[in-house]
């Protein structure tokens, strides 16, 4: 299956999470997207769903000087991201397990 | 990573990379506007940059070149970043490339409105079976519109191959050319044929407008052309001046004269301007009627050069003769010698058309070149007729003679009758 189209209805609950646990820029957030698992995750589409994130308002962004290269900016949850975060996560938990008892029941029919 | 990456060296020829990739990025989302592309993209470089020396540390620091450079194969294509950017982001696909979606639609859309909207306005006009009439007139008559557009395009080519005016009209064969095939091709694509390219139809409406445009600087210039005439050709006007002056010509020259070599009096390749008679004896007379043998009056001052200046021997000044009258008011320009007025004297009469003397200016006698000829004829006749002609010498003795002179003499007498008073007296002078 492939793994990128699972990940576009949530994505924007990996991020939120990702950046709940701490503030991360672009590439930062893709890096620890990638090494919790999602290996596929297009650094684009991370890019674009911060974006997104933030112009609702579920982040808020800061820019960050650096030693060694450029500016970057970083970004943070807001309690509106929180409250959105909380929501998907409920929703995602529901629907994995409503899913997951579907796919299991299958698998023992089978 | 980041410090590995900048000690390997290939830190600037991967910058360079980099903003290329990011540039083009940037161009695939340029129809956001610069603030979304901006908003988007903001610090890609450095997220690309770490993205790489993340994904390829080991190579490069051996062979950077080769595996650092090839950004796409690292993100895939600028463009399908780009989508992928802006699908994640929640902004609308781009539309045709390099375009700016929707301008074109919108203004077709206020277009098509408006012109809704102008339909309704005359529907009460349009709706009757009238209008139906005259459009189905119009539509009839298009083959005509396709001949004239092909005609006005072709004769513009024309026009435009050889410099010369505009016309419709062709002056030669080969003029012929340009319009015929252009009449052809009008014709073809009213009837929708070689219309093969998706474009043509925009072509032709464009040929039309330039057409219809041009049809009023057209037939002006033909008008004025078939008028007055092109280089190298004349027209209408030219001809009908010239015929007009042909005409005038002809009918000046039967009035008077081109050449004077032709008229009036010559002695010896010398034009005579007046003449003076003197009797047998060789005493002048006065007011002597001259024929020639045809009964023709002999006239020194030609018809038409009756304002002709001459210049007199002896006499200071520039003179214009002057004719005797007749009885009945007629001028007659054959009773010599002719008196003149000084050219300084005349002047136009009262209604500007003729020349004649000023008021109170009479004309005067020339001086006779003789006062007595220097020589005296020897009478042919009887001594007895001799002395009969000491009196009345020429018209006198000749009238009730059968000599040759007398039919000369009978016509004069009879049109001209001897003028009352000393006019037309023939007495020798005093």
């Amino acid at each position: 299956m492939d793994t990128t189209q699972l990940l576009k209805g949530v994505l924007d609950a990996a991020v939120l999470a990702i950046v709940e646990e701490e503030d991360g820029y672009g590439y930062d957030v893709v890096r620890r997207l990638r090494s919790r698992g999602l290996a596929d995750v297009g650094d684009a589409s991370v890019y674009g769903t911060l974006r997104r994130l933030y112009s609702t308002g579920a982040l808020t962004s800061y820019v960050m000087p650096s030693e060694e290269g450029p500016h970057r900016k970083y970004y943070g949850i807001t309690v509106h991201g929180r409250q959105v975060l909380a929501i998907q996560r409920k929703e995602w938990q529901e629907f994995a397990g409503t899913l997951g008892g579907l796919l299991g029941t299958r698998n023992e029919a089978a | 990573m980041t410090s590995k990456l900048a000690g390997s060296g290939a830190g600037t020829l991967l910058d360079a990379h980099v903003r290329g990739y990011a540039e083009a990025v940037r161009l695939h989302l340029a129809d956001l506007g610069p603030e979304v592309t901006e908003d988007l993209t903001d610090g890609l470089e450095a997220d690309l940059t770490e993205a790489i020396a993340d994904t390829a540390p080991a190579p490069a620091g051996r062979s950077d070149d080769d595996a650092v450079l090839d950004l796409a194969a690292h993100f895939g294509a600028p463009a399908a970043y780009a989508a992928e950017l802006r699908a994640a982001a929640g902004l609308p696909p781009a539309g045709p490339p390099r375009r700016r979606p929707g301008m074109r639609a919108a203004v077709a859309h206020r277009w098509r409105l408006r012109a809704e909207r102008w339909a309704e306005q005359w529907r009460p006009l349009t709706s009757t079976p009238q209008w139906a009439a005259v459009t189905t007139f119009a539509r009839d008559l298009r083959p005509v519109w396709w001949v004239a557009r092909g005609w006005l395009v072709g004769s513009w080519l024309n026009a435009l191959a050889d410099g010369q005016a505009l016309l419709l009209v062709p002056t030669t064969v080969s003029d012929l050319v340009f319009p015929l095939l252009a009449t052809l091709v009008s014709v073809q694509w009213g009837r929708g044929r070689w219309l093969a390219w998706r474009w043509m139809p925009r072509v032709v409406v464009a040929v039309s407008l330039g057409a219809l445009l041009m049809t009023p600087s057209f037939v002006d210039s033909t008008h004025r052309a078939v008028l007055y005439g092109t280089t190298g050709s004349t027209g209408v006007a030219d001809s009908y001046a010239a015929g007009y002056d042909d005409a005038t010509q002809a009918s000046f020259t039967h009035e008077s004269v081109e050449d004077t070599r032709d008229q009036g009096v010559w002695v010896d390749g010398m034009q005579v301007s007046n003449l003076f008679a003197y009797d047998a004896n060789g005493d002048p007379l006065k007011d002597v009627q001259l024929f020639d043998d045809r009964g023709r009056p002999v006239r020194t001052i030609p018809r038409g050069w009756e304002t002709a200046e001459w210049s007199v021997p002896d006499v200071e000044g520039l003179w214009l003769f002057r004719p005797a009258l007749a009885s009945d008011g007629r001028e007659r320009w054959n009773v010599y010698p002719l008196r003149g007025v000084l050219e300084s004297q005349m002047g136009y009469s009262d209604d500007g058309t003729r020349m004649e003397p000023q008021v109170g200016v009479r004309p005067e006698s020339m001086p006779w070149p003789f006062l007595k000829a220097p020589t005296a004829i020897a009478p042919a006749t009887p001594p007895d007729a001799l002395s009969q002609g000491d009196q009345e010498p020429g018209v006198t003795e000749t009238r009730p003679g059968s000599g040759p002179s007398a039919p000369a003499e009978a016509p004069a007498s009879g049109t001209v009758p001897p003028a009352g008073g000393s006019v037309l007296e023939a007495s020798p002078v005093e």
